[in-house]
């Protein structure tokens, strides 16, 4: 397998200068050298060299390693674009995706000099031409460019590629972690030399490992100071990586997914977490999981009740949809009888809560690592569930059951009541999901039953979500979601959804950017001037970044409301996430 | 013992994070229309048998999977792309089952959506959302929306289903010195966003070549020009290259395919929820 980097400059400038004269090249060898075809490659070049590039590459889609212009497979004939496949190439995003290869190209060859020790000598040589090929390519592209730019079109003069600017080339040499590059790769030949020799470098294990890392940065602003004098705003940042390894019968994999998040004000926000870490293993019928993992049960969007597997980050997220890894045992059944989910818990992960620096916070500061279990095994306790599901045309339902300790703390004071301690019982839950698909109609119903040594409650949540798509002759696409949120607890209940109305649209405008945008407001229909809204909206400004904008509100008089406390934490967050 | 119920629960509206893409890209088996025996046209069933034999020609291809960049470019000519891969199922006597997985742009990686077209009913359809690990079902009346801000719509891609169409052969012609058949189909579905689509098929394969497509106010919406075929097996054709042109905004998509593979031995547990939970 061959890198040749010459061959695609050669390529390309054939193709934008005689595109009548050849219609393929190759097959390609290793002996071609970017100096031997870049001479070749002189002619008119009415088009950037970025141009004819990625010309090239789009006629010939299987013959580049990994979508990366800068490898050529060995032997590979390649179909040489018309001039008008060239001019239709867009000159700036090609020229992003030139460098943006060569870029990865040289981190991978700095990859091979730190991972490959035994093969020094080569791997050095590697570099080096690798180093000398993305920079020269870049050079050399620049460099046809400012010339076709110069010259009145089809007299170009020939594009003078000075030996000197290829060999001084600086080498990329630092050590760069693996990158998800092509798992074949090539040596690209620069200068005279000829190529470096094929090699295998990367053994299959190395193929199936994915890398995915998301970086993020948030900043809230409170519209007013806290009840407890706390700051206005706070910067926090988080880091969440990804591997993921699959066995090549892909019957089997691996995932560890750890995450990091710091922030300025609130120590307690500041997380070390794992995630995902478990091995999978899939045979017919059956799937076994074991590690830590992020279980999500249930069908509603305005509250999860159902869903009881994972702690709450509620830290993280103040709509509880952030998660903490849960260690478990999972073994899974499916047939045309159904889905059955079996857990078994070993571990009990206690929910994050504000500090005493934090917003959105108890008035009392909480000793969260003070906390008080009903179970002597404490955070050992075995905790088991079970899930049986099953589709029935244009429904689904679902019942589960869980026995253990509950995800929910209550509090209890200490020291003369000037602290708190969150508590855990141990509970039993019953659930129902059900879900119901009428055209553009989906109706959802979840329920549950949960009773402990303390009380015993029944909660719910109905509502429906409909879609209407292409609005006013438009791409944009509705959602409207209403739900109603019941707890035969009343007003006692601890939360707040007791007979609550929630109603949201969600609107997505299926543009480029992704932009989409939810908003939702829940009326307390006992309490009048007890309301809670908010507002997402994210949109993507690059193949790597999105941002977003968060907002809350919470409005109450009434002191027994579990939202009283969080009355001055009305808050707007605007976010980055980068993916890479 | 005392305790307090001060606890600081869920919120009232959690969030919904929906990428709402409504298509699935079973390009494996992407083809055009469909015919019904009860909707014969005034053509002597010309029509129905070109669609018979495109459909003949393209039975027992079992499973497939292949890899596909999309360029998406605006009037002024600035694109950006996505990446996919997709699998494939081929179902006897229904619709296809399709397993689309989303690479790039990279906030969207790992979601994922299968769909389970049908001739009969409204296919099933789910969508994974991977940041919380959620499997959505959605609803699949419509058809049209576009399939991640191209100008691909659901329907465009959906399986080769032989009851959706009514068929109407119109005249036979040369495209770009090759013999071909025009034909002309109206879909039965009243949520498809065409009023009808006229297709030109080679003589000699029976593969699609183009495809223009009429509103609902019978205007020229959009151009399929399909390209680049290469045989798989020695007998099924598969396009490489996909360029759909909206000739109402100017906008432009171009699919480009690759690394299509087939007889992978995949079976009805590789495209089952749970498979969707496991996608990557």
């Amino acid at each position: 397998m061959q890198l040749n980097i010459c061959l695609v400059l050669c390529a390309a400038a054939f193709a934008a200068a005689t595109p009548l004269q050849a219609a393929t090249l190759g097959p390609v060898t290793g002996k071609e050298t970017l100096w031997s075809l870049a001479r070749a490659a002189r002619g008119d070049a009415p088009y950037s060299m970025y141009q004819a590039i990625i010309a090239l590459q789009q006629k010939n889609p299987t013959a580049f390693i990994g979508d990366n212009v800068h490898h050529v497979k060995q032997g590979a004939v390649l179909e040489l674009p018309t001039a008008a496949e060239i001019a239709a190439v867009d000159a700036r995003s090609a020229e992003q995706k030139v460098e943006a290869d060569a870029a990865a190209w040289r981190q991978w060859v700095a990859t091979l000099q730190a991972v490959d020790g035994s093969q020094q000598g080569i791997g050095a040589t590697v570099g080096k031409t690798g180093g000398l090929s993305s920079q020269a390519t870049a050079a050399l592209a620049r460099q046809v460019q400012q010339q076709s730019k110069a010259v009145p079109l089809l007299s170009a003069a020939p594009a003078e590629t000075p030996a000197e600017t290829v060999e001084a080339a600086p080498v990329a040499a630092v050590s760069a972690p693996l990158a998800p590059l092509p798992p074949e790769p090539s040596a690209p030949d620069i200068a005279e030399a000829p190529a470096v020799p094929a090699r295998e470098v990367r053994s299959d294990w190395t193929e199936r490992l994915q890398t995915d890392t998301t970086l993020g940065l948030d900043w809230r602003w409170f519209a007013k100071r806290g009840l407890q004098g706390q700051s206005r705003n706070a910067l926090s940042g988080s880091a969440l990586v990804e591997w993921y390894w699959q066995s090549e019968d892909e019957r089997s994999s691996w995932t560890v997914s750890p995450y990091l998040r710091w922030d300025q004000r609130d120590n307690e926000r500041n997380l070390v977490d794992l995630r995902q870490a478990y091995w999978l293993s899939v045979g017919d019928g059956w799937e076994f999981k074991a590690g830590v993992d992020k279980i999500f049960w249930g069908v509603t969007e305005s509250i999860h009740l159902v869903d009881i597997i994972n702690q709450t980050d509620w830290v993280d997220a103040v709509d509880g949809e952030s998660k903490l890894g849960q260690p478990l045992l999972q073994f899974n059944l499916s047939g045309d009888w159904g889905n059955l989910q079996s857990f078994v818990l070993p571990y009990f992960r206690e929910r994050t809560l504000s500090g005493e620096q934090g917003r959105l916070r108890l008035p009392l500061p909480v000793f969260s690592d003070d906390a008080v279990y009903q179970s002597s095994h404490e955070q050992r306790h075995i905790d088991l569930a079970l899930r049986y599901s099953q589709q029935i045309d244009q429904m689904d339902l679902a019942l589960s059951y869980f026995t253990g300790t509950n995800r929910d703390p209550r509090f209890m004071p200490v020291g003369q009541g000037s602290a708190l301690v969150p508590y855990y019982e141990q509970i039993n839950q019953l659930g129902l999901e059900g879900q119901w698909i009428v055209d553009s109609w989906i109706w959802k119903l979840e329920a549950i039953r949960r009773s402990s040594d303390i009380e015993s409650f029944t909660s719910a949540v109905a509502g429906f979500e409909y879609s209407s798509v292409g609005v006013f002759d438009s791409a944009v696409d509705l959602g409207w979601l209403v739900e109603y949120q019941y707890d035969n607890r009343g007003q006692f209940a601890p939360v707040p959804g007791q007979r609550d109305l929630f109603a949201g649209v969600r609107v997505a405008l299926n543009d480029e950017a992704g932009s989409e945008l939810l908003f939702g407001i829940a009326q307390d229909l006992q309490n009048g001037g007890t309301r809670s809204g908010m507002l997402e909206a994210s949109m993507r400004f690059s193949n790597n970044l999105r941002v977003r904008l968060d907002a809350w509100f919470f409005q109450t008089m009434s002191l027994q409301q579990p939202t009283w406390w969080l009355r001055q934490d009305d808050y707007i967050q605007l976010g980055f996430d980068y993916y890479f | 013992m005392n305790t307090t119920s001060m606890m600081l629960n869920r919120p009232k509206a959690a969030v919904l994070r929906t990428v709402l893409l409504t298509g699935c890209l079973c390009l494996g088996s992407l083809s055009v229309g469909a015919f019904s025996a009860a909707a014969l046209a005034d053509d002597g069933g010309k029509g129905l048998q070109i669609a018979t034999e495109r459909k003949t020609r393209d039975e027992g291809w079992k499973d497939s999977e292949s890899k596909t960049t999309m360029v998406l470019r605006n009037a002024q000519g600035e694109e950006s792309t996505r990446e996919i891969r997709s699998l494939s199922l081929e179902v006897a006597n229904d619709g296809d089952k399709g397993l689309t997985i989303f690479d790039e742009p990279k906030d969207v990686r790992g979601t994922a959506f299968l769909n389970h077209s049908h001739t009969g009913k409204p296919d099933d359809q789910w969508l994974y959302l991977p940041s919380v690990k959620r499997v959505k079902r959605i609803a699949s009346r419509n058809k049209s929306g576009p399939f991640m801000a191209s100008e691909f719509a659901y329907e465009d891609l959906s399986s080769f289903e032989l009851e959706k169409f009514k068929f109407t052969w119109l005249r036979d012609e040369q495209l770009n010195g090759e013999a071909v058949f025009v034909v002309e189909q109206v879909p039965l579905d009243e949520f498809s966003g065409y009023s009808k689509s006229v297709v030109w098929i080679d003589q000699t394969e029976y593969r699609a070549r183009k495809i223009e497509f009429y509103d609902r106010k019978n205007a020229l919406l959009k151009t399929l020009v399909m390209s680049d075929y290469k045989q798989y097996l020695n007998k099924y054709w598969r396009p490489l290259k996909l360029q759909m042109t909206n000739h109402q905004t100017g906008k432009s998509t171009d699919l480009l395919v690759r690394d299509i593979e087939f007889g992978k031995g995949r079976t009805d547990a590789d495209f089952d929820t749970n498979a969707l939970q496991r996608s990557r």
